[in-house]
């Protein structure tokens, strides 16, 4: 099988760019750390294309690869964080900022809240509108369960929002 | 919108949402490319020289040293015994302590690998994915090996009479192999699955400590599991199992208080009211603080006759005996009333030294006594007298002087009652031959007995060597024959009898200490209800490990010895080394 051209790399970029920022920053790494992970990702799997085993137009193949690029690059990336930690300060990342948008602070609040897995689905799917095919080659799963748990993920979150109103009026109210 | 929509936040709120987060397209594609032209520019590193693909070559030599160290003792033990004196036997406890320690190496080394190439933390496991079989396959091996834990400490005591083996504790303590197994494959499986938090780190290694303590300590002691090799008995390894549930949640990177408290509480209930780690309250301090506890009516036989073998324990092994005044009155106020108290309290009180020359001749002068001392000496032949009846000597000698033509007489007379081969409980029958012979000053004829007690000893030492359901061993029968179990009085009065007699060679008192150990064990330990029970045990325990004296041990028999304990502790660092190298969790991710 030929390696990956060029081409393949505009495409990998253009399907999992998204997808891939979303799991890094479901790793604990906040979005900008995350944008420049996903693109030493992409650096490397580039670099690396001779070892690329699989067919490069097939989305599972490659959002394995690229998942085990990602999981390597975090876990050496946090090892030299780890022996620099005596002296860096740590990164506050789901502290939530101050938002000027009533109903925006409302979701990021209830966002929160959310399972891991739930905020996880969410982060990788909205952030480029990605389909569920390419968030499932890179959670190792099949786009079926994606979409359930996209549906379970948005439910819960307006389940939340409505509790966090609730309690916004009650507190209001006294 | 549909009614599922309703439920839902929209699609397009979503998109709203994370709009700012979103990357510019152009400037992304220029950093992949920057990095590409950088990285093009650097020289070409050979995969094995990143130092994130090497082989972990310091695990590896370990690991394979460790193979070879656990092999060693089976296939080149042969020269190292023959020159350490090692028995066979020996081989088996020196197998299972190096196979503890390489199995706890190796352990270590695979926990840091595991622990080290973790998948980042994606959430948080449920019980129904992994029984679904999602998550790795060494997860749901882990799974299965404690499982198997947890089945084959149930198991393996309810198979009959495991405690009548030697070798039960060995068997037990390859369970403590299956957890260090369990552990290292878990932990694994959460690390490969993406689910490795201070958390479930912490559950796993305080439930599997849990199983350990429920398949093996909980029962080890109830059963009467022999731990004679142990100088500290299987307490102190369920304390260092216990301690560890404790200690793991303590030392993790996201402690949880709660769960803290709720270990220690469990842990402190548990040893109050179970008293798994075997406390037997057999120290001379603590034996005459019970005995100085007791209050005893007349009738109550046993309790006089445990105090009375505790209080002459006391004496035996040269410890302050108390002087328990508080226990003539009763004895006092039942003559007056005209009642004759049971010979088993008379031979108590004596012991016990309450009963002075006023008051046996108060009691020789009831018909029936004096009659009994008449008997003694006008009748011949054998005596056919019980053990308790021994007080009739010792009322003889306080109230009489005797001729030495009459001492003569009752010396022949008490030779002549030496117990005939295949009689019941011949222990009791020598050893009242024995105390009497003394009391008539007719020490030489005790020592002509000594062969005799010597082979009785060995004919009646319950070794293990011969299996039966259910036996207790390292005690003494009443009836070899029949009854292939310890009992507390035969083994009582084989240790009386050792102390004057000394012990036969090949017979081992760590064994007898064992036995008398789970004797004495106090249980509950909060509160024992009735705590003279125990005190003819103890009283035993002390004569044996005081009186008598273990026979000394070199320091590798004494480590081998405690291999249950060099497990529970291998097991337990195992478990604290899990959840110190797990590191906390990073935080829950980016907000939108």
């Amino acid at each position: 099988m030929a390696p990956p051209d060029e081409r393949d790399l505009e495409r990998w970029i253009a399907a999992f760019r998204g997808p891939l920022i979303g799991l890094l920053a479901s790793f604990g790494l906040d979005w900008a750390a995350a944008e420049e992970l996903a693109m030493d990702v992409f650096a490397e799997a580039w670099l690396a294309r001779a070892r690329f085993a699989g067919d490069p137009a097939e989305v599972e193949a490659v959002g394995a690869w690229l998942r085990g690029i990602a999981v390597h690059l975090y876990r050496a990336r946090g090892r030299r964080r780890a022996a620099r930690a005596a002296v860096a300060l740590p990164e506050e990342l789901a502290s939530p900022e101050v938002e000027d948008d009533e109903r925006r602070a409302l979701l990021v609040a209830a966002f929160a809240e959310l399972e891991p897995e739930h905020q996880t689905v969410l982060r990788m799917h909205y952030l480029e509108e990605t389909s569920a095919r390419e968030v499932a080659a890179l959670l190792a799963t099949t786009p079926k369960a994606v979409e359930m748990r996209l549906y379970q993920a948005r439910r819960a979150l307006r389940e939340r929002v409505e509790r966090l109103q609730r309690r916004g009026a009650a507190e209001g109210r006294r | 919108m549909s009614a599922q929509d309703k439920r839902q936040i929209s699609e397009g709120e979503l998109l709203e949402l994370f709009r700012r987060r979103r990357p510019d397209p152009e400037a992304f594609r220029a950093g992949v490319a920057r990095r590409i032209a950088e990285r093009a520019e650097e020289p070409e590193q050979e995969p094995e020289h990143d130092p994130d693909l090497r082989p972990d070559l310091r695990a590896l030599a370990v690991r394979r040293a460790a193979a070879l160290v656990a092999l060693d003792p089976a296939g080149g033990a042969t020269p190292l015994a023959l020159a350490k004196g090692l028995t066979a036997a020996a081989l088996v406890p020196l197998f299972l302590v190096v196979l503890h320690v390489t199995g706890f190496v190796a352990g270590a080394a695979a926990l840091k690998r595991s622990i080290e190439r973790a998948q980042p933390v994606s959430g948080e496991p449920r019980a129904a994915n992994v029984s679904a079989g999602r998550g790795s396959s060494s997860l749901r091996l882990g799974g299965l090996l404690v499982a198997l834990l947890q089945t084959l400490g149930a198991v393996l005591f309810l198979l009959p009479g495991l405690g009548g083996v030697h070798w039960a504790l060995d068997l037990i303590s390859l369970l403590f192999v299956l957890a260090s197994a369990g552990l290292v494959l878990s932990v694994r499986g959460l690390a490969e699955s993406g689910w490795l938090t201070p958390k479930q780190v912490t559950r796993l290694v305080t439930g599997l400590l849990i199983a350990l303590f429920a398949g093996v300590f909980l029962w080890i002691g109830p059963l009467n599991v022999s731990d004679a090799a142990s100088d500290l008995g299987f307490g102190a390894s369920a304390a260092v199992v216990l301690s560890g549930t404790i200690l793991c949640p303590l030392l993790a990177r996201q402690r949880s208080w709660l769960q803290v408290l709720g270990a220690t509480s469990w842990v402190v209930g548990l040893v109050l009211f179970l008293n798994p780690i075997g406390v037997t309250f057999s120290s001379p301090g603590s034996l005459a603080r019970q005995l100085e506890a007791l209050e005893l009516e007349v009738g109550v036989l046993r309790g006089w006759s445990e105090a009375g073998h505790t209080h002459a324990a006391l004496r035996a092994t040269g410890h302050r005996a108390p002087a328990l005044t508080h226990l003539r009155a009763p004895l006092e106020t039942a003559l007056l009333a005209g009642r004759v108290a049971h010979p088993t309290v008379w031979c108590a009180a004596d012991e016990l030294g309450q009963v002075d020359e006023a008051l046996w001749r108060r009691l020789a002068a009831d018909p029936i006594q004096a009659h009994k001392l008449e008997r003694l000496l006008e009748a011949d032949g054998p005596l056919h007298l019980l053990p308790y009846d021994e007080y009739l000597f010792a009322m003889l000698l306080a109230t009489r002087t005797l001729t030495p033509e009459e001492r003569a007489h009752l010396v022949a007379r008490v030779e002549a009652s030496w117990p005939a081969p295949r009689t019941h409980a011949p222990l009791a029958a020598a050893l009242f031959c024995v105390r009497v012979l003394d009391r008539l000053g007719a020490r030489e004829r005790v020592e002509a007995r000594r062969a005799d007690v010597h082979a009785l000893l060995e004919a009646h030492w319950i070794d293990g060597s011969r299996y039966a359901p259910f036996q207790q061993i390292g005690g003494f029968t009443t009836d070899p024959t029949n009854f292939r179990t310890s009992f507390e009085e035969a083994t009582l009065d084989a240790v009386e009898l050792m102390q004057r007699l000394g012990v036969p060679e090949g017979l081992e008192l760590r064994r007898v200490r064992g036995y008398l150990r789970a004797s004495s064990r106090a249980f509950p330990l909060l509160f024992e209800m009735y705590p003279y029970l125990h005190l003819d045990a103890r009283g035993g325990l002390l004569r044996v490990e005081q009186g008598i004296g273990l026979p000394e041990r070199s320091l590798l028999a004494r480590l081998l010895g405690e291999r249950l304990l060099i497990a529970s502790l291998l097991v337990v660092a195992l478990c604290a080394r899990a959840v110190r190298l797990t590191p906390a969790p990073p935080g829950r991710g980016a907000l939108p």
